[in-house]
């Protein structure tokens, strides 16, 4: 378990309806560019944290999210107002949320990227935009990571 | 353990010639419940890296694509997206289903409709003789650069992108 932030990161939706706490950083942050996420968020590789359940609390707006199942173990929650896709629980790891990491309020970094920030699935980036960093790049997951 | 890979880049076929009312470019929300097509390609397309895309959109660079209205089409579940104003000028349209954001217009350029690039089938280019930038690059995430060579705008001015 990572340690506890000093002080907690905020984040949410665009139309605040939605908001939560992280506690603890991520420990793990990656940019998927798998077809799915391309999709869903309409980016070309939105970046994901994971952080353990007991660090992150969901501070308001439960009750304004809507779920999508991508996949029958991946179920992603979205603010039913604005469509801010804000997290993500997992049947593969029930003790770790995924977060959208473009939600954490004032573009604030997330925690837990030098051992692992990356950009995963990354033959199924588009062709046409070729991010320049020099962050590692991988096919996929670590076998006991989601796939969808 | 993260293994360092090297990957060839992917070809880009989809779209080499870009959209035509012959052949247009498909795209969609994730569930399929919404579809639409454009007929021309984009002129115009940026990495958007303002706070309200940001969150909306929960990634830190949503990527938009710009063609005129006249060539960009719902073609189905148009009676079944969501609106949100993220200004009372801006209206961004969802699915509600699964939460895909489809595209946005402006009421000052009613002329023009702005798709998020990811939603194009297969990852294709929206518009690959287009002009492709930065915006708000000053409000960027101060932890994370994309590192290509593209141009960076501090705002974005739709009326010089588009020739």
């Amino acid at each position: 378990m990572a340690d506890a932030l000093d002080k907690p990161l905020g984040g949410g939706c665009l139309c605040g309806a939605v908001r939560f706490e992280l506690t603890e950083p991520a420990h793990d942050v990656y940019h998927c560019h798998c077809s799915i996420c391309r999709k869903l968020q309409g980016a070309l590789y939105p970046t994901y944290g994971v952080v353990a359940r007991t660090g992150f609390r969901l501070m308001k707006g439960a009750d304004n999210l809507t779920t999508y199942d991508s996949s029958d173990l991946v179920h992603r929650h979205f603010c039913r107002t604005c469509g801010s896709h804000v997290f993500e629980d997992t049947n593969y790891q029930p003790e770790n949320v995924w977060f959208s990491v473009g939600t954490l309020d004032d573009g604030a970094d997330p925690g837990g990227r030098a051992a692992t920030e990356r950009h995963i699935f990354w033959e199924s980036r588009t062709g046409w935009y070729e991010p320049g960093d020099d962050l590692p790049k991988v096919i996929k997951f670590g076998e006991s990571e989601p796939t969808t | 353990m993260i293994p360092m890979t090297t990957c060839p880049k992917p070809p880009d076929t989809v779209n080499r010639m870009g959209a035509s009312p012959e052949n247009p470019l498909q795209g969609g929300c994730l569930c399929g419940a919404v579809r639409f097509e454009i007929g021309a390609p984009a002129f115009h397309t940026h990495h958007c890296h303002c706070s309200m895309c940001r969150k909306c959109q929960g990634a830190l660079f949503p990527t938009f694509a710009f063609v005129n209205r006249s060539d960009f089409t719902v073609t189905q579940g148009a009676d079944h997206l969501a609106t949100y104003d993220s200004s009372p000028s801006l209206h961004r349209h969802f699915c509600p289903t699964c939460g895909s954001h489809i595209y946005a217009n402006a009421e000052e350029d009613s002329d023009h409709v702005g798709f998020s690039a990811g939603t194009l089938d297969g990852g294709a280019n929206p518009g690959p003789d287009g002009e492709f930038c930065h915006i708000f690059w000053d409000s960027r995430v101060v932890w994370y650069e994309p590192g290509d060579s593209l141009p960076k705008a501090a705002e974005f001015d739709l009326e010089k992108a588009d020739g």
